[in-house]
């Protein structure tokens, strides 16, 4: 991948370019966090509250886990695996309305997106 | 005039049933975002963006624009009621409005909020109407180093105008044009930093990008507050400003206007800026300034009036130059160009449709928003009461179908959630978003400029001082990078003087 000469820049001009520019300050910032670690004053916790911790990382679990079951489950169980876990462990809402609205939102999304504004959606392997 | 003749022939297009429809739902769902703290109009315009692809691209931009504006109206809800910014730039709106509230006047308050609002959007709209062609006009003498020296001179602003450090905003403006670099050269066509993988050919997805940015970094912050439990005050009696609230906010409202709309159209100029200035302003030159803050009509009126301004005003840049000037301008671009409109000053001659349109909706849109906020406010207090439970889950599968809906590939989503952790950490790190996406989206279109304009002149750098608008954009820029470097150099003399008296 070239750089080309001035007058025809090639593929790699920009990016070498900008990368450059990039190192540049991320040195400038190194070194101005450097030179004022003196200054800081408290350590501030990287959580807000010390429960938070506990919701991202559920969410976020929950999404990876909405990424690789997708195809294999296909959309409407997975969705509605998905809005039931949040609801129910990082929502903390009771057993009864999160079901309801887990099968709400899934069928409800399924027929809007799909149907109504012609999405496609996976079937997974157990094909629905 | 030719503005007038466009305007009507915007509004035949706007009164189409269609574009009625979902310029209602715009604004709906617009206030909507704005009543609910967590959410703002990066985010909903974010999620609603995969739903237009279906719509034509008159129709789509009237929605998300609906979107925008209307958020403006419903962030100042919760501010008064109960003390908490529905949105950014709502944060000024809770000094004076809360107090009000707490008085008992929570009603003239939401009416003046509502009304300013309105007056501030359709005069603003005005502004637009009458600039945005000129400013057309003359972005068709630009070439390639103009644009080159605009974008430049533009990320410099936008990083310069930013909360924070902006050292750390530059960092951001320079990584996005690097993500911008991942995929097929925009010249030759050669494959860059994609890997092999498939996938990345066509580039990073824009839209994966934006939901893991501001959806899902935006949720997974909010999940870390504790549930705000908030107590509205009482039963809001009377919405309307007495006569001495009317007198006291119209020049306020007036100037507010002005303030929100030219700080609108500067590349990083966002209403929570404006929104900030105008209180300044007003309480500068006000009679009365320790009063501010114990709950007077102006220092509602004019925020309200700066932040429905301000949206009229990011248009222009938009719409003429194609260029836009903070994130939710950005993201109407990247919707344009899902469409294959590609904004610039041919914009209005070749497209003409959609420039009326969407101008002439948001006339129409400010009405039904005014409809909206004044009488129905009872039925956004009562959306308030739903816990944040049950409306994040929904926000999590907007998100995660829009990124899968683009390529119908779970890749997408890997992305999405990449960038969702990458914003989250950003967010806990203070380093700013805007740059980033504004940066991601223009890097392209920066980059086959840059590379023409060199082409151009035959390799030399000097013809973007030679020209004299490139050379005036840079000036500008180069400006603004040197008064950005001042305070590093004045910072680092203080640590010597501790030292010397310490010893």
């Amino acid at each position: 991948m070239g750089i080309g000469p001035l007058n025809a820049p090639g593929p790699g001009f920009f990016p070498v370019l900008v990368g450059g520019v990039f190192s540049l300050l991320s040195m400038a910032l190194f070194m101005s966090t450097f030179l004022a670690k003196d200054q800081l004053s408290e350590r501030r916790s990287f959580w807000k509250e010390k429960k938070s911790w506990r919701k991202v990382s559920l969410s976020l679990l929950s999404l990876v886990f909405y990424l690789i079951s997708l195809n294999y489950l296909g959309y409407l169980i997975t969705t509605f695996l998905f809005i039931l876990f949040l609801l129910k462990f990082v929502g903390q809402r009771k057993w009864g309305p999160s079901i309801l609205i887990a099968i709400l939102v899934s069928w409800g999304s399924y027929a809007i997106f799909k149907t109504g504004l012609g999405v496609a959606l996976p079937k997974g392997l157990i094909q629905i | 005039m030719e503005s007038l003749t466009g305007l009507f022939y915007g509004l035949g297009i706007a009164f189409q049933p269609q574009n009625l429809f979902f310029c209602f739902v715009g604004c709906f769902v617009g206030t909507l975002v704005g009543v609910l703290p967590g959410l703002g109009p990066g985010g909903a315009l974010a999620l609603l963006l995969p739903v237009t692809f279906a719509l034509p691209p008159s129709t789509a931009i009237i929605m998300l624009s609906g979107i925008y504006y209307g958020a403006m109206y419903g962030g100042s809800t919760t501010s008064i009621l109960i003390n908490i910014p529905g949105e950014a730039a709502s944060v000024i709106t809770c000094l004076d409005g809360y107090q009000m509230a707490r008085k008992g006047r929570a009603g003239p308050a939401l009416g003046m909020a509502a009304i300013a609002s309105f007056i501030a959007g359709t005069i603003s709209l005005f502004g637009l109407m009458f600039l945005a062609p000129p400013f057309a006009n003359f972005a068709l003498k630009f070439s390639s180093p103009e644009y080159v020296s605009l974008i430049i001179c533009g990320l410099i602003l936008v990083s310069f105008l930013g909360a924070g450090s902006r050292l750390k905003a530059f960092m951001m403006g320079t990584f996005g044009l690097l993500l911008g670099t991942i995929g097929t050269d925009p010249i030759e066509g050669m494959e860059r930093f994609s890997f092999g993988i498939p996938y990345l050919m066509d580039g990073v997805g824009l839209i994966p990008v934006i939901m893991g940015l501001f959806g899902i970094s935006e949720i997974l912050s909010n999940l870390e507050e504790e549930e705000f439990r908030g107590i509205l005050t009482e039963k809001i009696r009377n919405l309307f400003p007495t006569l001495k609230d009317w007198v006291d906010s119209a020049w306020p409202i007036v100037r507010g206007t002005l303030l929100g709309f030219f700080v609108g159209i500067i590349p990083g100029g966002n209403t929570v800026i404006s929104s900030t200035m105008a209180y300044a302003l007003e309480k500068k030159i006000s009679k009365h300034p320790e009063k501010f803050g114990t709950g007077v009509i102006e220092g509602v009126a004019a925020p309200e009036a700066a932040n429905n301004a301000g949206p009229s005003g990011s248009f222009i840049p938009l719409l003429s130059l194609g260029i836009p000037t903070n994130t939710t301008m950005a993201l109407l671009l990247a919707s344009l160009m899902i469409h294959g409109v590609t904004p610039g000053p041919f914009l209005i001659n070749q497209h003409p449709d959609i420039f009326w349109s969407v101008i002439a909706s948001m006339y129409i849109g400010n009405m039904m928003l005014l409809a909206l906020n004044l009488p129905l406010v009872g039925f956004w207090v009562q959306v308030l009461k739903i816990p944040y439970a049950y409306f994040f889950p929904i926000i999590f599968l907007f998100c995660l179908l829009g990124s899968y809906s683009i390529g119908t590939t779970v890749f997408d989503i890997g992305v999405m959630l990449f960038f969702g952790i990458v914003g989250f950490l950003m967010k806990k790190y203070s380093y700013e978003s805007t740059p980033l996406i504004l940066a991601f989206i223009l890097g392209p279109m920066f980059e086959e400029h840059f590379r023409r304009s060199l082409v151009l002149s035959f390799g030399s750098f000097r013809i973007f001082f030679e020209r004299p608008i490139s050379a005036i954009f840079l000036g500008l820029a180069i400006l603004l990078l040197f008064l950005s470097l001042l305070p590093a150099f004045i910072r680092r003399k203080k640590p010597l003087a501790k030292d010397d008296r310490t010893q």
